[in-house]
């Protein structure tokens, strides 16, 4: 068992004023096998109060609105959370086919045949998920800013570089074009930057995860926020305001290991 | 395969009872069962006052035009309104016929909605084997962000327009099950209020049940499922194609019509913001609004005509939604197959209706029915609605029907094959002569505390004399549904 200290923060920044702004904040660690958060605090800059909400893939978080003309928000959380090496063993069917963000096109199929033939059989175990996972790592390049929130698997593969919500949408893609279930999660990882995104595939009656940013299986120092179909199932933050206005959106988080 | 019913085009003569011209239509093939509908009526006078009809039809359709009784269209990314001629030759239904038809759609709407329960709660049917998940899980109108929602008394079908058509053998048979935003009630509201006033004798004359008590019904529903607060009937404005619907609606069930950015979300409440400025709770939303643009933070994000937060005031059961999101996954072309075995499933019973005879291309054997008899068979895709994405086998050139084959085994899934039933024709008059056109019905079932059948419906005819696709959004017309009380 790993004890975490995390906390994160957000902030976004508007040119103009923006008033109706209603957001959805899910940064609070799922509580899932596996995972409890022992304590945890969130606060928005403006101040509102949040309001526990819950969707239909079993993710929590908090709803807020800001009325009132402003041209900034600022969300930070912190808290602690124990993770366990304790696996999840509900499989959803809607997780076999395919959603909007990871259709596989020619060149994802084709790569995945390329692997198969390689193996010599269908990618059906974990053996053949961490080759696949490692021919992808070698295939796919990580560079930043070439593609956004909106990249679908098909696009991001076509461009062959891209981010960790990339890599996951690709190798979900992939898992579910092999009859493998597979899930897009998003959450935090040791160290400052970013939140990170992964897979968590099924993998002999339970949910693994799979990181193909880091080429790495899922272990007990990965925080799982969210889980979903693909990325827009499982954002960790969205909004909606009233108002034209430009906006940039700016996260940081950071996780340390306690004991 | 359907043989065109050629019939000469009767003239009106003045002065002679029009059931006269109408009975002679039929006499090719006048089997009793045939015209009784048509006798029944006419024997007991109607046939004068239909006339009466017919002489106001210019006028009524006048009228209609006035109070905006119109049918929006897109067309190249523009908006057409266009008028939704309505034709003074109604369609009967025998008190013993509807009573049937009440049996089975009854026994059907109640199925779905054990089914809608089932698949965003337990999945039971699917556990079960009796329907495979692909038909479901993958279908468009499965919305996962549903999952586990339990709708104010776990009713999601308050609304269903189910469309059926009558065979030449009479026979009904249920073309499809529409569960989301079923329109067309309105129209023969307004018909009636109108024809009515033209000729009130064909109404007092004859033994027609009242069909003005959609709106007390529609209330009814709406106050059943209520969690506290005021009905609202949400529009997404002016320009969608039913927004005479719409607000014809509000105003006949006592709602309140509201636009998108009059509701608003507080403390996991959903509130209608007043003229000046007053906050009323609201209780239940009659939608007219697609899931997909209900709630920017649940579903499509860029919508600009939802309500953010409505989701979550409704999953923590604050307010009714009428119709439950999500109800897509039952009226989807391909899981409309398995219905017949939903009732079986989940009422035990054999089903009263019957479908169309379908073939799932997703299945071998159907798929192969599918390939070798596709000329006879008419192809709809799943994913489509109103009237769009359906082929008729025998329109097809050689070369075409290949290139659906192609595409069949390429998507199965996307697929399914019906034959075409060989359905009777209503006339409708056209000049001064009555000629027959191809006719369905829009039966609508309300669900509250109860379910029931309304004793009218939406008839709407195909005015191309070759066409068996009578959308309104194809440009079709439509006529009013009289039910007789015996």
């Amino acid at each position: 068992m790993k004890k975490l200290k995390f906390r994160y923060e957000m902030e976004l920044k508007l040119d103009r004023p923006v008033r109706d702004h209603h957001f959805r904040i899910r940064c609070k660690p799922m509580e899932a096998e596996g995972q409890h958060c022992e304590s945890f605090l969130c606060r928005t800059w403006p101040e509102t109060t949040l309001s526990l909400v819950e969707d239909g893939f079993g993710n929590h978080g908090f709803a807020g609105v800001i009325r009132q003309p402003h041209d900034s928000l600022t969300v930070t959380a912190e808290g602690i959370v124990c993770v366990k090496a304790v696996l999840d063993t509900q499989l959803h069917p809607m997780y076999r086919f395919v959603s909007a963000r990871t259709v596989p096109s020619a060149q994802i199929s084709g790569f995945l045949r390329e692997v198969e033939q390689e193996l010599g059989r269908p990618v059906s175990d974990q053996e053949g998920l961490l080759v696949l996972m490692d021919r992808l790592h070698g295939r796919f390049l990580y560079v930043p800013g070439v593609t956004s929130v909106r990249t679908t698997a098909a696009e991001a593969f076509a461009g062959g570089c891209g981010v960790c919500q990339d890599y996951a949408h690709i190798f979900i893609s992939l898992c579910r074009l092999g009859g493998i279930p597979a899930r897009y999660v998003a959450g935090l990882v040791p160290g400052e930057g970013a939140t990170h995104a992964w897979a968590e595939v099924w993998d002999q009656g339970a949910w693994r995860g799979y990181d193909p940013t880091h080429n790495a299986l899922v272990d007990e120092t990965y925080i799982k926020l969210t889980h979903g179909r693909d990325f827009v199932d499982g954002t960790v933050d969205k909004g909606c305001f009233l108002g034209y206005a430009y906006q940039m959106q700016q996260i940081y988080a950071k996780v340390e290991e306690l004991e | 395969m359907y043989i065109t019913n050629k019939v000469k085009a009767l003239r009106f003569i003045p002065g002679v009872f029009f059931c006269i011209a109408n009975a002679s239509l039929h006499d090719a093939e006048s089997s009793r069962e045939e015209v009784y509908s048509m006798l029944s009526i006419y024997k007991r006078g109607c046939g004068r006052s239909m006339r009466e009809l017919v002489e106001h039809m210019e006028g009524i359709n006048r009228l209609m035009a006035r109070y905006g009784v119109k049918f929006g269209i897109y067309k190249h990314n523009e908006f057409h309104e266009q008028l939704f001629p309505f034709d003074p030759l109604a369609r009967v239904i025998t008190a013993a016929e509807f009573a049937f038809l009440e049996r089975g759609l009854t026994q059907r709407v109640k199925a779905l909605n054990c089914f809608l329960a089932d698949i965003y709660g337990e999945k039971k049917i699917v556990k079960d084997g009796v329907i495979p998940e692909d038909f479901i899980f993958s279908s468009k109108g499965y919305l996962p962000q549903c999952e586990g929602i339990k709708p104010p008394k776990n009713i999601f079908s308050h609304i269903a327009g189910i469309d059926l058509v009558q065979a030449k053998d009479r026979e009904w048979y249920i073309l499809e099950d529409n569960l989301r935003i079923p329109s067309g009630a309105s129209y023969p509201m307004i018909a009636r209020e109108l024809t009515r006033q033209a000729s009130p004798r064909t109404f007092t004359a004859n033994h027609i049940v009242d069909n003005r008590n959609y709106a007390a019904m529609l209330k009814e529903v709406m106050d059943a499922v209520n969690t506290g607060g005021i009905n609202v009937v949400l529009t997404p404005g002016r320009y969608n194609a039913a927004f005479f619907e719409h607000s014809y609606l509000a105003e006949r069930s006592g709602a309140i019509l509201a636009m998108p950015q009059d509701l608003f979300v507080e403390d996991n409440r959903l509130y209608y913001r007043q003229y000046h400025g007053r906050q009323l709770q609201v209780g239940t939303v009659y939608r007219r609004i697609s899931d997909e643009y209900l709630d920017p933070l649940c579903f499509e994000p860029d919508s600009l005509i939802g309500v953010p937060g409505i989701m979550d005031v409704y999953r923590s059961g604050n307010v009714a939604l009428v119709n439950a999101p999500g109800n897509g996954v039952a009226d989807d072309k391909g899981v409309y197959y398995f219905v017949p075995h939903m009732v079986k499933y989940y009422l035990g019973e054999e089903a009263i209706l019957k479908n169309a005879p379908t073939y799932l291309a997703f299945y071998e054997k159907d798929r192969n029915f599918i390939l070798e008899h596709l000329e006879r068979l008419v192809v709809k895709d799943v994913s489509e609605a109103g009237g769009y994405g359906v082929v008729f086998g025998s329109e097809l050139t050689k070369e075409k029907l290949e290139d659906l084959k192609k595409v069949i085994c390429r998507e199965p899934r996307r697929f399914i094959a019906q034959e075409v039933i060989d359905f009777i024709d209503l006339d409708i008059v056209e000049g001064d002569t009555a000629v027959p056109r191809k006719a369905d019905l829009r039966a609508f079932v309300l669900t509250g505390d109860t379910t029931r059948v309304w004793a009218s419906g939406l008839t709407r005819f195909s005015r191309n004399p070759d066409s068996f696709v009578v959308n309104s959004s194809q440009g079709g017309g439509f006529k009013d549904t009289w039910v007789l009380s015996r």
